[in-house]
């Protein structure tokens, strides 16, 4: 009996965790995989057998599907260019030993704790393309100003900035651990020889934090991939499907429409794809 | 030489005040949309929607009033929802992924390919699951259900707080709890009376991730409770009625919702950096 | 005090194997040293005794009763580590009174066998501090004093004095003998420093890679290595070797090395009859060497390359052809680097170049 446990305990350690994790993804992995193969609506009561054919207009003749791709990777595209440079350039502003330097830090750290949709509903109110502060503010400064989230060319740009406030101080957070850990040696040397602060930059500081940018990369890249709260909380996807990513287009078509069948199909195409391209990433980043 | 020496000194001053210029530039970038916020919730519906915008103005609490006295869905019961759901989430995460993170790193179960499946979870983008979700639990009867919701935060949390301390266990040479059991202890005794403690400050960093994520938590709240399991996120959603969205009630229970994160951020400050830069700065 | 003996004990780690059918026997209250440089598996086969560790084959007994599946709290075994595993957040009389607590002592006697056992340690005034606080030195003995709170019947030391410095190690090493032969124990301890396990230990037990080379008391390990690396092993500084091969001119055998011809007519059958190979390896330790100024019968010329003065002796390297050869001289030698001197062995050993063992019985003595 003794040497029963003794032998089990490891497995029996990790069980219940397991039971969690595998009870609420694999089942639902086999339910989606269940309902791709099938037409429901949950709307119409159908709930037919069509094989692939889910698959196949995703693949074929999607042209929404699509769009939400390009959305989804504009999105990203756009949040990693601005939050990985200024959150680099915080991270630096923020490395000198300056008084009042824990309190700047602590204020940094809010746009994190709070509920996106709570401060993005807020913003959408800032947003407003009457009565919304940031349009008074952006038309004062520069003379004109444009509808942000009224206007389908500027939606996207402003969840972006949503976005960019938000969660620039996750990145400039981990930088910032990443410069005070920097060894002073390299440095010192550098001003003996007589390098000014851009080299000292490009040549000492760029190459030893590019594992730590990779790693904030990739982390924004999976998160930003999974972004839904704040287009709903901002845009509701609008105007029309301007902001709509692969996130919002499942939440239509699961939710709003109830095509259960379809929905499921797209889900497990996006999650597959998701999951790849994250692992891929963090074994680069890794490696980096 | 005298020249030189005083050039120096001011150039290193004009820098320092221009390091602040632009740390206090970033901080106002970060504050405003907070004291927007709470600004509005204090406002009269009249002075909301002004063009210009309206800075000076005479402050009133009817948006706060209007908020709670609203019969459904009300925001105590939100508040009171959001809170044992979040008590709940901690109590189970933290156990379970303590033994299990004990679990990979000491016995090395499931040689690295069971942790990377949780790793997965994490990377899983929410309304991905949503659809299947909804309908199981549907199924099970489940829905507007505290249940629900709390399983399905504690999953979420779940491989964040298993790396936390799994990276931390690692520190730790098995030499301790070996010694321990040496000089008399089960393991069971040694796990509790040596790795423990010294994990303590893991634990207490993922009990606020997990605090934090589940309180903001928007997407299941909405979509799987309707006003028995209401949470304070979904709540919030509930500011639309015909007339358009009610700007200064939303503001009020934005603020009532913000401000137990704000000070719970403040209080334990030190840890939420710990926690975001652990792992990635070693 | 118990005895201890493994039977026929194997541990794998994956692809490693730590220790292959190993059989040792360790007497009840001896001081038993496990020798042998790193990844030998003297850290393994303390683990296994201590339980922490379970043998893939083969047995374990601690006064004759199979532990195998015995978890370490009931082997009556204490351990101090090569990290001394101090509780890092416990205090340090809260790490010595842990073993106590366990076996539910009263207060009063918990505190009186902590500071019992810390004055002897004299680690007395260190009770209220932490670990962190302290040096390595009193880590040490810290480590040492939760074992001996216990009076187990079994202590096993796994490199206790390795990461102390020099200094300390030559220190401790006394007060270790001392301390250990008032505990009426058995102790097994492990070390790669010949010195510690020839100073201390009653028996000792040579290992490499996993298997157990020879185990005899230190002084038969000096005189009858009976192998190269035994040889090789015990003793400081070291043994020289020498490849040759046997030749043979004129109804003489010799032993030829680079630079030299060793006579051994009268042993020479013995040699061709137990050598497997080709080549013999000499073995000659350096205070088994005698250096003159002038030419003795049964002498060889050999060039002087420099000299270490450990007081109060002098180690001289000599050059023989590529090698250095080391010999001790008393302080009173004088050379200069480059002059020839003339070098008799006193007393040299033979081994088989192909397996290591011993060709001649032992001892045979030239000039």
């Amino acid at each position: 009996m003794k040497i029963k446990t003794e032998k089990y305990m490891p497995f029996l350690l990790v069980l219940p965790a397991l039971v969690i994790v595998f009870g609420l993804t694999l089942y639902p992995l086999f339910h989606a995989l269940y309902y791709s193969t099938r037409n429901t609506d949950l709307t119409l009561n159908k709930d037919d057998f069509i094989d692939i054919r889910n698959y196949r207009t995703m693949l074929n003749y999607d042209p929404t599907l699509s769009d939400a791709w390009v959305r989804s990777l504009t999105f990203t595209g756009g949040c990693l260019a601005f939050q990985i440079p200024l959150g680099l350039g915080i991270a630096l502003l923020m490395n000198r030993p300056l008084r009042g330097h824990k309190i700047f830090r602590a204020i940094l750290t809010l746009p994190l704790v709070v509920a996106p949709i709570a401060i993005g509903q807020i913003w959408r109110m800032m947003y407003h393309y009457e009565f919304g502060i940031i349009k008074y503010i952006t038309s004062s400064v520069f003379g004109t100003s444009p509808n942000w989230t009224a206007d389908t060319n500027w939606a996207m740009v402003s969840i972006v900035i949503y976005d960019t406030w938000q969660w620039t101080p996750f990145v400039a957070l981990i930088l910032l651990a990443g410069l005070q850990g920097l060894p002073p040696e390299p440095y010192e040397s550098a001003t003996i020889y007589g390098a000014s602060a851009f080299q000292k930059f490009r040549y000492i500081t760029l190459p030893k934090m590019r594992p730590l940018i990779g790693l904030a990369a990739v982390f924004r890249m999976i998160d930003t991939l999974k972004t839904w709260d704040p287009i709903w909380a901002i845009t509701w996807g609008g105007p029309g499907q301007a902001t709509e990513t692969l996130s919002y287009y499942l939440y239509r078509i699961g939710f709003r429409y109830f095509w259960v069948g379809y929905a499921s199909a797209v889900s497990l195409v996006f999650l597959y794809i998701v999951i790849v391209i994250s692992t891929v990433a963090l074994k680069k980043g890794a490696k980096l | 030489m005298n020249v030189l020496r005083i050039g120096i000194k001011t150039k290193r001053k004009i820098v320092d005040v221009l390091y602040y210029i632009g740390i206090i530039i970033v901080l106002i970038v970060v504050l405003f949309p907070f004291l927007w916020m709470f600004l509005t919730s204090i406002k009269k519906e009249s002075d909301i929607l002004t063009i210009p915008p309206k800075i000076f103005f005479e402050p009133t609490l009817d948006n706060y009033i209007f908020v709670f006295e609203r019969p459904a869905p009300n925001i105590i019961n939100g508040l009171m929802n959001s809170l044992i759901i979040v008590g709940s989430v901690i109590a189970l995460t933290i156990p379970i992924s303590m033994l299990a993170a004990y679990g990979f790193t000491r016995f090395n179960v499931g040689g690295g390919h069971l942790q990377f499946y949780i790793l997965t979870v994490r990377m899983f983008p929410p309304i991905a699951a949503i659809v299947p979700y909804f309908v199981i639990f549907r199924n099970l009867g489940l829905l507007d259900n505290h249940l629900s919701i709390i399983t399905l935060n504690t999953l979420f949390n779940m491989p964040f707080t298993i790396w936390l301390v799994a990276g931390f266990l690692r520190e730790i040479p098995q030499d301790l709890e070996e010694a321990a059991m040496i000089d008399g202890a089960t393991r069971f005794e040694a796990f509790r009376e040596i790795n423990l403690p010294l994990i303590a400050p893991a634990l207490a960093v993922a009990a606020i991730f997990a605090a934090i994520f589940t309180w903001n938590e928007f997407l299941f709240a909405f979509i799987l409770t309707r006003s028995e399991a209401i949470t304070v996120t979904r709540i919030m959603a509930g500011f639309y009625t015909e007339r358009g969205i009610l700007w200064g009630p939303l503001s009020a229970a934005a603020t009532l919702c913000t401000v137990p994160m704000f000070i719970l951020a403040l209080i334990i400050q030190k840890y939420i950096v710990r926690g975001l830069t652990f792992g990635a700065v070693r | 005090m118990a005895s201890v003996s493994l039977k026929k004990v194997s541990k794998r780690f994956g692809d490693i194997t730590a220790v292959e059918n190993l059989t040792l026997e360790i007497e009840d209250c001896e001081f038993f040293s496990l020798l042998g440089p790193s990844g030998a598996g003297k850290t393994t086969i303390l683990r296994m005794i201590a339980g922490v560790e379970k043998p893939d084959k083969g047995n374990i007994y601690i006064d004759d009763i199979p532990v195998n599946d015995v978890p370490p709290r009931e082997r009556e075994v204490a351990m101090v580590f090569q990290s001394y595993a101090l509780f890092p957040h416990k205090t340090v009389y809260e790490n010595m009174a842990y073993p106590l607590r366990k076996r539910k002592m009263s207060e009063a006697d918990i505190k009186r066998i902590v500071e019992e056992t810390a004055e002897i340690l004299h680690i007395k005034p260190l009770l209220e501090r932490l670990p962190r606080q302290l040096s390595g030195g009193e880590r040490q003995r810290i480590g040492l004093g939760r074992t001996m709170v216990r009076q187990p019947k079994v202590f096993l030391f796994d490199e206790p004095l390795t990461n102390l410095d020099a200094k300390l190690r030559v220190e401790m090493r006394g007060e270790f003998k001392k301390i250990c032969s008032n505990l009426k124990a058995t102790v097994i301890y492990a070390t790669p420093d010949q010195l510690e396990a020839v100073t201390m230990a009653n028996r000792i037990a040579v290992l490499d890679k996993g298997m157990v080379l020879r185990c005899d008391s230190p002084d038969e390990l000096y005189n009858n290595p009976k192998n190269l690396f035994v040889a090789g092993f015990i003793g400081s500084p070291a043994m020289n070797f020498i490849s040759c091969t046997l030749t043979e001119e004129k109804e003489k055998a010799y032993l030829d090395a680079a630079e030299f011809r060793y006579e051994i007519t009268d042993i020479a059958e013995k040699i061709k009859l137990r050598m497997t190979g080709s080549k013999v390896i000499l073995g000659v330790r350096p205070e088994h060497i005698k250096i003159s100024r002038s030419m003795k019968e049964g002498y060889v010329q050999l060039e002087v390359f420099v000299l270490e003065r450990v007081r109060p002796e002098i180690i001289v390297d000599l050059k023989a052809g590529e090698k250095i050869i080391k010999a001790l001289a008393p302080a009173e030698f004088y050379a200069n680097i480059g002059d020839k001197v003339w070098v008799g062995f006193e007393k040299i050993f033979l081994f088989d170049e192909r397996t290591g063992e011993e060709i001649t019985g032992g001892v045979v003595a030239f000039g």
